[in-house]
């Protein structure tokens, strides 16, 4: 969705290294598998097909848990000796995964299907 | 008739290639616009080229068993080219957020390619791998909302697509089993017991049905992808994906060639429930809303403007399932009834992606993705208006628009009534859901007081365009068949059409038009 302020980014290598293998098995797949039909070999084209799987196991899993991770969190839930409250620790630091391999934080302004910085919603 | 030629591999290679070129611009919008689209141009001269001069032939590269490209395939890789064309436009408006603008590029064009190698293969393993590539490039498009909700409906989209994979992975170890080899001629399955046929086209039937979105399983995660997903990635989700897996399950099952009554009525059911039940759903979705239309991923209800569409298409491709079903009951109409799948493949596809493309600027340009808080556009909805109207008059069989070649296909006497009057029944709520949403963009009452904090002054012209693009299409092409099939004008353009797309849909099942049907 267009949003021109820019998201809160955290640079992350791990993240950011997930992507890149991602998305390399993904055109090393593709690519090889033109590649092995144009040599009509079987065993390369299996093994490329191969790929192309591990690549589609492998973004699934990095989706599986930001997908249900829960996006609020009681901080004082978390015992750290009395430092689980403000100002010490606020929900805000607490960790939330970023969107799966895009590598940037979600765009909670959308989250009721209306642009919550555009547009105001009150009850009748 | 068969022709050694590089063709075949140009529409993925430059796909391929713009979409690693893409990222590389990050620092410059515009050239990263010019570089993937001069591309797609590239694709679609060298793709129309195939499809003037074609004829019965076909043309592979470098044996049958790799890349082929015949008339049919030319016509479905023309399509998809087009709205992937079109869709790379809209999205340079629609992504302002420029960081963001080369990886979807990158992956867009990927995306599209992996869908060009489906269309362009008799190997199944081909394009088994190209179903694979769409899923993952899709599914991580569908991410680029940025929403929780998109997450969860990407995870929805994999966890299927894997389901399906594994089915059709099935299909062709059986397939090699039964056969020795992975292409689809007849003369492979010359001399296989019809009861081990039957079973490879249910296996192959029912594994891609859940890419294509056919009830039940497209339920689960047709509606939250299309609509979670960015619009020029739902464009192309709702109005190429599903149905070059739809095109793909044509072309399997028509080389095949099951005979069963069975598997027919099998394919005939659930096309036919799919095709109610989407359309039924389109209609609870834009009055009532996700609280009974249900298979939602979002934390509220919602009467989503995309989810309508979604819904629909869900409906529209049990058509193709329905085709298909006719062709094995009646194979010596197995000629006819695969017109009916090219035409349906046409019409859906320009009036489902413009639908799309039209959504997404009233999304935009009212900051609201839900009816029940959308305040009427008025005026400023301008030529949107009238190629929304456009595209679902053309969806619910309206003379005049594309959709009448449909209705000319369900009106013949091939096909009972029964299944003409829930084709009719369906489009009857496609036409409900159209006006009423119209209406709701034009002079929409939200049940919320609604105000603006912020004013959104931008002019989105060029999220208008692709929607002019089709819509004049669906109107060009709609009115030489309607009066050319009607012999009021144009009967000499509408021959050539006819003959034309006759001679295509031989080349579903058959590598060259030559080939003759079992």
């Amino acid at each position: 969705m267009a949003n021109k302020q820019a998201p809160r980014n955290v640079r992350s290598t791990s993240a950011r290294s997930s992507l890149m293998i991602a998305f390399s098995l993904m055109v090393v797949g593709l690519v090889g598998v033109v590649a092995a039909s144009i040599y009509s070999d079987f065993i390369l084209l299996f093994a490329f097909v191969e790929v192309t799987s591990v690549s589609m196991f492998f973004i699934l899993i990095l989706s599986l848990i930001p997908a249900y991770f829960p996006d609020k969190m009681n901080v004082e839930s978390i015992f750290y000796c009395g430092l689980g409250k403000e100002p010490y620790m606020s929900s805000d630091r607490v960790y939330r995964p970023n969107v799966p391999l895009l590598n940037t934080a979600y765009d909670h302004d959308w989250d009721r299907y209306y642009d919550a910085k555009s547009v105001k919603v009150e009850k009748k | 008739m068969m022709e050694y030629s590089l063709v075949p591999i140009i529409a993925p290679l430059a796909l391929i290639l713009g979409g690693v070129i893409a990222p590389f611009l990050h620092k410059e919008r515009r050239a990263m616009l010019a570089v993937v689209s001069s591309f797609f141009a590239l694709a679609i001269v060298a793709n129309s080229w195939v499809l003037i001069n074609i004829g019965e032939g076909a043309l592979f590269y470098p044996t049958e068993g790799g890349l082929l490209m015949n008339a049919s395939s030319a016509f479905v890789v023309e399509l998809t080219l087009i709205l992937g064309f079109l869709g790379a436009i809209y999205s340079f408006e629609y992504f302002e957020d420029r960081r963001h603008l080369g990886l979807f590029y990158s992956l867009y064009s990927l995306f599209l390619a992996s869908l060009v190698v489906m269309a362009i293969s008799f190997n199944v393993l081909v394009i088994y791998a190209g179903f694979e590539a769409s899923t993952i490039a899709g599914g991580i498009l569908i991410l680029f909302t940025r929403r929780k909700s998109a997450t969860k409906a990407a995870v929805r989209f994999f966890i299927m697509s894997v389901i399906g994979a594994i089915a059709i992975l099935g299909g062709i170890l059986y397939q090699n089993y039964l056969t020795g080899g992975f292409i689809l001629t007849s003369s492979a399955f010359t001399g296989i017991a019809n009861s081990d046929l039957v079973l490879l086209a249910t296996i192959y039937a029912i594994g891609f049905s859940i890419k294509v979105g056919i009830f039940p399983f497209g339920l689960i995660w047709l509606p939250p992808a299309h609509s979670e997903a960015p619009t020029p990635v739902s464009a192309i989700l709702s109005g190429v994906m599903v149905q070059i897996a739809a095109f793909a399950v044509a072309r399997i099952i028509g080389v095949i060639a099951p005979v069963s009554p069975q598997l027919a009525l099998l394919l005939i059911g659930l096309g036919g429930l799919s095709l109610i039940i989407g359309a039924a759903m389109a209609v609870i979705e834009a009055t009532a809303g996700s609280r009974l239309s249900r298979f939602h991923v979002g934390e509220i209800n919602i009467r989503g403007i995309k989810r309508i569409w979604a819904f629909s298409t869900s409906s529209e491709v049990g058509v193709f399932y329905m085709l298909i079903g006719l062709a094995i009951l009646t194979p010596s109409l197995l000629p006819i009834f695969f017109i009916g799948v090219l035409l349906h493949f046409l019409n859906h596809g320009l009036a489902k992606a413009l639908l799309f493309f039209d959504s997404g600027f009233v999304i935009e340009r009212s900051r609201v993705a839900d009816l029940s808080v959308l305040k009427g556009l008025g005026r400023s909805i301008g030529p949107t208006g009238v190629t929304y109207l456009i595209g679902g008059f053309s969806l619910s069989l309206i003379p005049g628009t594309l959709g009448y070649t449909t209705f000319r296909e369900f009106t013949s006497p091939n096909v009972s009534i029964g299944i003409t009057a829930l084709v009719f029944s369906a489009a009857a709520m496609i036409l409900f859901t159209t006006v009423y949403s119209m209406r709701c963009f034009v002079s929409g009452k939200p049940a919320a007081e609604v105000t603006y904090i912020k004013s959104h002054e931008a002019k989105h012209s060029l999220l208008r365009v692709p929607g002019i693009v089709i819509a004049v299409g669906i109107l060009a092409l709609g009115i030489v068949i309607t009066l050319g099939a009607n012999q009021i004008a144009f009967h000499g353009q509408f021959q050539q059409i006819e003959e034309w797309v006759e001679m295509a849909a031989k080349t579903i099942a058959n590598m060259t038009a030559v080939g003759v049907y079992h």
